[in-house]
């Protein structure tokens, strides 16, 4: 597979998540991002991931 | 990461302040730091290391500060040394510091206080950020796991692609690669899930609380199995090297390399008799899905057969004629045999012709045909079995021959008078027993947990199908499936990372391989990152064993293809970020090779990676090393060592850093 077909590939998994779908993502993505390396407690970053799903579907 | 400096203050032999500027330029992307032996080379090496990690694995390792400057300082004055490290990563520039403060006590002692790490970096807008956390910050840029991959040491490395310490290696392949994060948020997400399912039990009847606690005991108890079975295959793993490591061994003995030869030789006919019983059976396995219930109509057939040849004979069936046929006799007004077929004749076929049904007629002869054709696969099918059926008892029998060989190799190596060859195969038949009773484990294991997740499977689906009444019960199932959703697309997206980043290794590893080494090994890497190297003899393919000089080749084939997938997966802007751009700094690695790999090494290293700095002797570099890479070198640097020994004027050894001139 090249690079540009692994994009591809990406993309199209990504269009089938909805526009909230996506928009916890990236949060998770960017917590999940700012933890790795220093995390001591798991449960503090699902705690925060809970907190994402929570604030987007209301 | 792009090195853009490194400032080095009373850092061991380097006295007072001291800079070096690395090559950016991407055709010209090689800094040479040439020095003799002992004049810093290793030492400059670990300045990398103990800025970014604290960590180096220099003698007397505490001892940071310049013995010059110690000297040169008042009693009780206090001194500092740092390294400073500055480099790109994307756009934004970052400045790591660390340093430590001495006290000089007498006779030249110190007194050392803790080491200290800054870190800050200047975004693309100017404005400048102290990240809060920043060791851990420095390590998703770069992981210490893989410090003596970057940062490598010809002389001292030896084989990085051996499975000790293996663990940490492959997870910060796996950090490098993205996978870790994609793996970890799938992971929380699913956590995540789980605890909004409990919440929508809470608002649900009691047959749903009921579930999801059926639920939730299932999940405990599978993953309980599923640490247990990890625990299992890696210890099954470890013996399983350990084999591998005691055939090496009796494979190197005078007394018996002929034997082990000859029972690695038997070992891989073994392997391809299996892999032949266990094409044979699957070749049953289709035959009998296909074709298999002709075994059980022999009785059909044959009545089927008697009881419509009876009808024929008693004029109950029409004859084996073709309706159609007989009627375009009649047109033509001729019989079959030549005759007319006219008068008489002619009125009583036309009689017997109305009188047939020739739906019927049709339909009879196709049974006939049918019957027929059943007939003759049911005898095509035992054929077929007895042929599989003979060609297994004939691999048996082989594979009995093979074992029997094995065994009296086995029995030959245990008897031996050399006592290091009999333990070496005694230890080699228990441990072969001990992994027998491991995988035996492991497959019970596995067994369980097919039949918890199938058992899960179904109360998910039960569960699913519980309508969720009120709002907040709504609510919390609306959460729980986006979790699983999410988790269920970044599953997908890690699986098709993971296939490309091991592929994409495989290629690059083999490529650099061919390209550093003239024998024509083969490098194979599996799915955890294992590296390993074959030979072959015939069309048998036997582990290599290697001299120091190409295992120093493979742990640069290595380091090289990481570095270049690395760089590669950053040409993916999704919105994970892969891989990244990294330096090899790369300390004498020429030392342990002949004059033919120095060569090709030196044509292969300018291409690993965008920016490489090579640290490396007088002797080493001048011939075909500096030939091959004088084209790409942006800076070059000299190790001027001044040396007591050498100059009485000269009371303490030091270090200083001189640019040369790269067409020198």
């Amino acid at each position: 597979m090249t690079l540009e077909e692994k994009k591809e590939k990406f993309k199209e998994l990504l269009s089938q998540l909805s526009r909230e779908e996506l928009q916890i993502l990236s949060q998770a993505m960017a917590v999940e991002r700012s933890k790795l390396n220093s995390r001591h407690d798991n449960g503090e970053v699902i705690e925060e991931i809970k907190g994402i799903v929570r604030g987007v579907i209301q | 990461m792009i090195l853009d400096a490194i400032t080095l203050h009373n850092f061991r032999q380097f006295y007072g302040t001291q800079r070096i500027f690395f090559s950016k330029d991407k055709s010209k992307n090689v800094t040479v730091i040439l020095g003799e032996n002992g004049s810093g080379k290793t030492a400059l090496l670990n300045a990398f290391s103990w800025c970014l990690f604290g960590q180096t694995d220099l003698p007397d390792r505490e001892d940071i500060l310049s013995e010059k400057a110690v000297a040169e300082a008042a009693d009780a004055g206090e001194l500092e040394a740092y390294v400073k490290l500055e480099f790109n990563e994307g756009l934004k520039t970052y400045y790591v510091t660390r340093s430590v403060r001495g006290k000089k006590l007498e006779g030249n002692r110190l007194e050392y206080s803790e080491p200290v790490l800054t870190l800050e970096y200047t975004d693309e807008t100017g404005k400048t950020v102290v990240p809060p956390h920043p060791q851990a910050t420095i390590n998703r840029i770069i992981p210490e796991a893989l410090r003596t991959y970057f940062f490598f040491q010809g002389e001292t490395s030896g084989n990085l692609t051996q499975k000790e310490g293996a663990e940490e290696i492959k997870k910060a392949i796996r950090v490098l690669m993205g996978l870790e994060i994609l793996e970890q948020t799938a992971k929380d997400l699913e956590e995540a899930k789980k605890s909004f399912r409990h919440e929508s039990a809470a608002y649900g009847d009691p047959e749903a609380q009921k579930l999801v606690q059926e639920i939730e005991e299932l999940e405990r108890q599978l993953s309980e199995k599923n640490e247990d079975l990890r625990g299992k295959i890696r210890n099954r793993d470890l013996v399983e090297s350990e084999i591998l490591g005691v055939q090496d061994k009796l494979r190197s003995l005078g007394a018996s390399k002929d034997l082990q030869e000859r029972k690695d030789t038997l070992l891989d006919q073994e392997r391809k008799v299996y892999e032949q019983i266990k094409d044979v059976r699957t070749a049953t396995i289709e035959v009998l899905a296909q074709r298999g219930y002709l075994a059980f109509c022999g009785n059909l057939v044959k009545e089927t057969n008697v009881f419509l040849r009876e009808k024929l004979a008693g004029g109950e069936i029409p004859l084996e004629m073709n309706h159609r046929f007989v009627a375009k006799l009649l047109e033509k007004g001729e019989c079959i045999c030549g005759n007319g077929l006219k008068g008489g004749a002619a009125r009583r076929v036309e009689e017997w012709l109305k009188a047939a049904d020739p739906e019927l007629e049709e339909k009879f002869l196709n049974l006939f045909a049918d019957v027929r054709l059943m007939e003759h696969d049911r005898i095509r099918l035992f054929d077929e079995l007895r042929r599989l059926r003979s060609f297994k008892d004939n691999l048996l029998l082989n594979l009995k021959e093979i074992q029997e060989e094995i065994a009296e190799i086995t029995a030959k190596m245990e008897g031996q008078d050399v006592a290091e060859v009999a333990a070496l195969a005694r230890k080699e038949r228990e441990l072969k027993s001990a992994l027998k009773e491991m995988d035996e484990k492991v497959g019970r294991i596995k067994g369980d947990i097919s039949s918890l997740e199938k058992t899960l499977k179904a109360k998910q689906e039960e569960l699913g199908k519980k309508p969720f009444e009120g709002e907040a019960a709504g609510l919390a199932k609306r959460r729980m499936d986006i979790c699983e959703n999410i988790r269920k697309t970044l599953e997908e997206v890690l699986s098709i990372q993971s296939e490309d980043v091991q592929n994409r290794l495989q290629q690059k590893i083999a490529n650099v391989y061919s390209r550093m080494l003239h024998k024509s090994y083969e490098a194979v890497i599996d799915s955890e990152y294992n590296l390993s190297f074959y030979k072959y003899m015939g069309d048998q393919r036997i582990p290599v064993r290697m001299s120091q000089g190409e295992r120093q080749v493979t742990s640069l084939a290595f380091v090289g293809a990481i570095v270049d997938v690395a760089r590669e997966q950053t040409e993916d802007k999704s919105f994970i970020e892969f891989g990244g751009e990294y330096p090899i700094v790369l300390d004498s690695p020429f030392g342990q090779l002949d004059e033919d790999h120095r060569k090709r090494t030196a044509l292969c290293l300018p291409s690993l990676s965008n920016q490489v700095i090579v640290m490396v002797s007088g002797s080493q570099w001048k011939g075909p090393v500096e030939e091959e890479m004088k084209a790409n070198i942006g800076r070059i640097y000299h190790l001027a060592y001044h040396d007591p020994k050498e100059n009485p004027a000269v009371k303490f050894e030091y270090t200083e850093i001189q640019e040369g001139e790269k067409d020198a």
